[in-house]
């Protein structure tokens, strides 16, 4: 068993007096992938990141759960890869390091140098972010969500950037982990959302 | 993608796992733009330098020689230590740390990391403070374990109060005003200490050290049990 199971009950988020969405409630497992969709401020970004515990949710719990045991929530965030548009790296570092960096045993930093290779950076992999493209950032992002081999996956926006040949490289990977990780997809491309098995609707 | 066994790793292990990766992290960044480092280490110098032209030849009094000596090493601490945190949240990359490590990693890391950039900076602010101002150490054993002491209690101060002061939007503006009560204590006791370990031969050993690591330990404590809610804040 390679993946959690993510439960969301009632998940509501205010930001001041303005309820950004209310009452969420999901089963995400490695069976039952999620697709977040819904127009521009409409908080799929909020809802990703409230189930990776970076911000708390007014109101509701999330609970994670792996071969049915209840991991504790501050522990949680060891188990996710997450990319996110948010995400920024240090444009003093190379690709390699930020590698090293993210990557929590010599295992991972195997399989990022694979990553990177498949996603076609590995020429790039002692240049320094600052001189990286936004598709090449993308991409090492996409990377960086893979490394640890994680057992749920949150993806933000995860093509946005990325060209043609890009977005035939992810899609494929995301093709190979659906059956294996958890997978929370927070999109409007109309593809990424249909390889996953469940959708939630924020703003409609 | 392989996929390979999981292990049991310790959360002790983990951690100082974690803590080494960052710390890894900010010597490279560090080292490939030693911005702060060099507009420190100007300052001491200039500071200094300027303070020998003023002086005119004339020798300064030992009290007036350890004001300047710890009145450099505050203003270098200002300097230096507010970036820690409010770096991370100007270039957007706060965000990186907290999917990585967890948020004692970050403040474990991050402290160490500011305790040895700022021995290297007192340690500059010393060469040239002995190198430029004219004037005698009578007890260089106490004047070094002053100073070492005394820098590790600005450099623990100055972690916890970056944080702080990182999740203000008049952050740059903040720090100094929230620094100068905490370091307060600090510096007066460092420069009646170092005064006295210019002039006193037969100095015995000041109650002052044991007040800069007990003052360290008790803000360590503090900032351990206040950082994630700090750091977590939205």
């Amino acid at each position: 068993m390679h993946g959690m199971t993510i439960v969301a009950q009632n998940i509501s988020k205010k930001f001041g007096e303005k309820t950004i969405f209310k009452n969420i409630c999901f089963c995400a497992s490695p069976s039952h992938s999620i697709a977040i969709t819904g127009p521009n401020g409409s908080g799929k970004s909020t809802l990703l990141e409230i189930i990776a515990g970076i911000r708390k949710p007014s109101e509701g719990v999330i609970i994670y759960q792996q071969n049915g045991h209840t991991l504790p929530e501050q522990t949680a965030n060891r188990f996710f890869g997450f990319l996110s548009p948010r995400l920024r790296f240090y444009d003093e570092l190379t690709a390699a390091e930020i590698v090293e960096t993210v990557a929590k045993n010599p295992e991972a930093r195997k399989r990022g140098f694979y990553l990177i290779t498949e996603l076609g950076l590995s020429d790039y992999y002692h240049m320094r972010i600052g001189k990286f493209s936004t598709g090449m950032i993308q991409r090492l992002k996409i990377a960086l969500s893979l490394i640890n081999d994680p057992l749920a996956i949150l993806l933000d926006e995860p093509s946005a950037n990325l060209d043609a040949k890009g977005k035939e490289v992810f899609i494929s990977f995301l093709k190979n982990l659906i059956p294996y990780k958890t997978i929370i997809i927070a999109t409007n491309e109309e593809h990424e959302a249909a390889l996953c098995t469940g959708r939630i609707a924020l703003g409609s | 993608m392989k996929n390979t066994k999981r292990r049991f790793v310790p959360g002790g292990l983990h951690l100082g796992r974690e803590i080494i990766r960052l710390l890894l992290k900010d010597i490279r960044v560090e080292l490939r733009e030693p911005n702060t480092l060099l507009i420190v280490a100007s300052f001491a110098l200039s500071t200094t330098i300027a303070t020998a032209i003023a002086s005119g030849g004339v020798q300064i009094g030992n009290f007036e020689r350890s004001l300047i000596y710890w009145l450099t090493t505050f203003f270098s601490a200002m300097m230096s230590m507010s970036h820690s945190f409010t770096r991370e949240e100007e270039r957007g990359t706060a965000f990186f740390l907290h999917l990585i490590a967890s948020s004692y990693a970050v403040f474990l890391s991050k402290l160490i990391f500011n305790t040895i950039f700022f021995i290297i900076i007192q340690g500059i602010i010393t060469a040239a403070f002995l190198f430029f101002i004219e004037g005698l150490v009578a007890s260089w054993k106490y004047f070094l374990l002053i100073a070492f002491s005394g820098g590790i209690a600005l450099a623990t101060s100055s972690t916890i109060l970056s944080a702080i002061a990182a999740k203000s939007s008049t952050r740059n503006a903040l720090f100094p005003v929230i620094a100068l009560p905490i370091l307060l204590p600090i510096l007066i006791a460092a420069i009646h200490a170092t005064a006295e370990s210019f002039e006193n031969y037969k100095m015995l050993f000041p109650r002052e050290i044991i007040f800069f690591l007990a003052f360290s330990l008790a803000l360590f404590s503090i900032s351990i049990l206040i950082f994630p809610y700090i750091w977590n804040s939205e």
